[in-house]
């Protein structure tokens, strides 16, 4: 099972590398993100990006966009560029095709988020405020970043997945996602916006007091019980009958 | 199931929605032959293929596969079997020796052996000098033999080629025709074919079988599917040929068919006829009689008989 899932990995890499034609500019394309995220943004910075936590949030988002991309591909290209049936038709299992596909996109998304985490760590220390010493996030800071970052992207692949084994085509399912992932985005903020002036302020001094340490718990519990949720679902919808039929 | 049965199915069906894509279908394909499943488009092929290849339940009846139940069995089936579908399901961002390497790797075949039947595949198809080009560029004849060698790749017990000589020029044809053949016989490898070129089908394949509208019409050797359609073909050449005179030939109880084409006539006799008696008519009806052919029934003339008469 395991190396059936990284015959997949292997092959869905591959793809991603060659989306733009050839292996260097596929190269070229995770250069350019990581220079601009990991090197640039922290040098202009300079070692605020390690000391203030924003750095590491706005990184902990990023593989939210990084696999939105990859995943719609999943299995609506392969049903695009009519490979899905040969795919479906080899010795692989249910099981290896889609964990093979869901770890692909997490993997290439939070990789890029972490090796731009880890080089903007480093390189922070070289912007203008010329300061002596080495500095680098805390050790609790980066673990949280990685296992937040690791949680949301395998939420968002497998959402992906799971709107990829129904489209037509790749941009359909690109389409639907985005789609999906604004009305969530702004319906929350509207949503704060409409409530009444009393709500608000029992809200906001309700998070004054709240223990930061049981929300962030509450959140990585919630975390985990959506991602192995939708994973179940993702493997229910999985029919080798349907996804060829559709 | 005998194991000198490849495939055997029983009562085979398959509906969709309203549809019933297969009917009770009833077929016992024997170990290393080369079988030809023939019908028009829509005539129910891919969906047998993909119910024998359980990627598809049946509705009812049940198909076995080199002994293998397809509703229970199915992976087993598929790591035994190689299939070139309808498309040829390469990844034309890639190169075909990343196309045949992850293949190889899906049949868990070792890095030495992959290696070395890639290599003798691609040298064989004459594809070997352009393996580091990605497939988006590739003529479809050229893709059709890479989609061939993957096929080929993990040297199946059993092989479903869906119209495998699509695109193909005619020397390529010829020479996985001779492939094909060669597998069959040397190899013991069962090859279930579909394909619309019936030259091919009666070169190739020992036993045909034809379908339409999901309905099986007819199974057996080239040979038997031409004669029990029965009648031989002749070709009269000459003039004074008029339609008053096709229509007395058809009349005629020797005479099965008659048409004009090309200002010749073409007539399609019973079996064992005499061809004296017709002569006489067409030269007592004012004809002048220069030259008759006279040839065999091909597979196609028994494959369109077997459909017209359904129509």
């Amino acid at each position: 099972m395991i190396q059936d899932v990284l015959t997949i990995v292997r092959k869905e890499f591959m793809e991603i590398l060659h989306q733009r034609g050839s292996r260097r500019a596929g190269w070229l394309n995770i250069v350019i993100v990581v220079g601009l995220l990991g090197i640039y943004m922290p040098i202009t910075s300079g070692r605020t990006w390690v000391t203030n936590p924003i750095g590491l949030v706005s990184f902990a988002w990023l593989p939210l966009f990084l696999v939105m991309g990859i995943v719609a591909d999943g299995f609506a290209g392969e049903r695009e560029r009519h490979t899905l049936e040969t795919l479906l038709a080899s010795r692989l299992s249910d099981s290896a095709i889609l964990a093979g596909k869901i770890t692909a996109a997490v993997l290439y998304a939070w990789g890029i988020a972490m090796v731009s985490t880890l080089i903007g760590g480093i390189v922070a220390n070289f912007g203008s405020d010329k300061a002596p010493g080495f500095v680098f996030y805390p050790a609790s800071w980066l673990a949280i970043m990685a296992s937040f970052s690791l949680l949301l992207a395998i939420l968002v692949a497998t959402l992906g997945t799971l709107v990829s084994l129904r489209a037509g085509t790749v941009r359909q399912a690109y389409q639907q996602l985005s789609i999906g992932f604004m009305v969530l985005w702004f319906g929350f903020f509207i949503g704060v916006q409409l409530l009444p002036d009393t709500t608000k302020l029992w809200l906001s001094s309700r998070l004054e007091t709240l223990n930061l340490v049981v929300v962030g718990i509450g959140v990585f519990a919630a975390l985990v019980i959506a991602d192995l949720a939708l994973i179940a679902a993702a493997r229910l919808r999985f029919q080798r009958a349907k996804l060829i039929l559709d | 199931m005998n194991d000198d049965i490849a495939i055997m199915t029983e009562g085979l069906s398959r509906d969709f929605k309203t549809v019933r894509a297969l009917d009770n279908l009833s077929l016992e394909i024997p170990r290393g032959i080369v079988f030809g499943f023939l019908g028009p488009n829509g005539a129910g092929k891919t969906t047998t293929i993909r119910l024998l290849l359980g990627l598809l339940e049946p509705s009812q009846g049940r198909a076995q596969v080199l002994g293998l139940d397809t509703r229970t069995q199915a992976q087993s089936i598929r790591e035994q079997t190689g299939a070139l579908l309808e498309h040829t399901g390469l990844y034309e961002r890639l190169t075909v020796e990343d196309n045949l390497d992850f293949y190889g790797r899906v049949y868990h075949m070792d890095a030495a052996h992959r290696r070395a039947r890639i290599q003798e595949l691609l040298e064989h198809l004459g594809l070997w000098d352009r393996r580091k080009e990605p497939l988006a560029g590739w003529s479809r004849g050229m893709k059709q033999k890479a989609a061939v060698a993957r096929a080929l790749l993990h040297s199946p017990r059993l092989l479903f080629l869906d119209e495998p000589t699509a695109g193909l020029d005619p020397v390529a044809a010829a020479a996985l025709r001779e492939d094909l053949a060669r597998l069959a016989e040397t190899e013991r490898v069962t090859v279930f074919l579909t394909t619309h070129n019936l030259t091919d089908a009666e070169r190739l394949c020992r036993q045909v079988a034809i379908i339409r509208a999901g309905k099986l019409l007819a199974q057996g050797s080239p040979e038997e599917l031409r004669k029990r359609s029965g009648g031989e073909r002749v070709e009269v050449f000459g003039s004074g040929f008029t339609a008053e005179l096709v229509a007395r030939l058809k009349s005629h109880p020797e005479v099965r068919e008659a048409e004009l084409v090309n200002e010749h006539l073409l007539v399609t006799v019973q079996p064992g006829a005499q061809f004296s008696g017709i002569t006489a008519l067409l030269v007592g009806a004012g004809a002048a009689v220069e030259d008759i052919r006279r040839g065999k029934t091909s597979l196609e003339d028994a494959f369109l008989d077997l459909v017209e008469d359904k129509d």
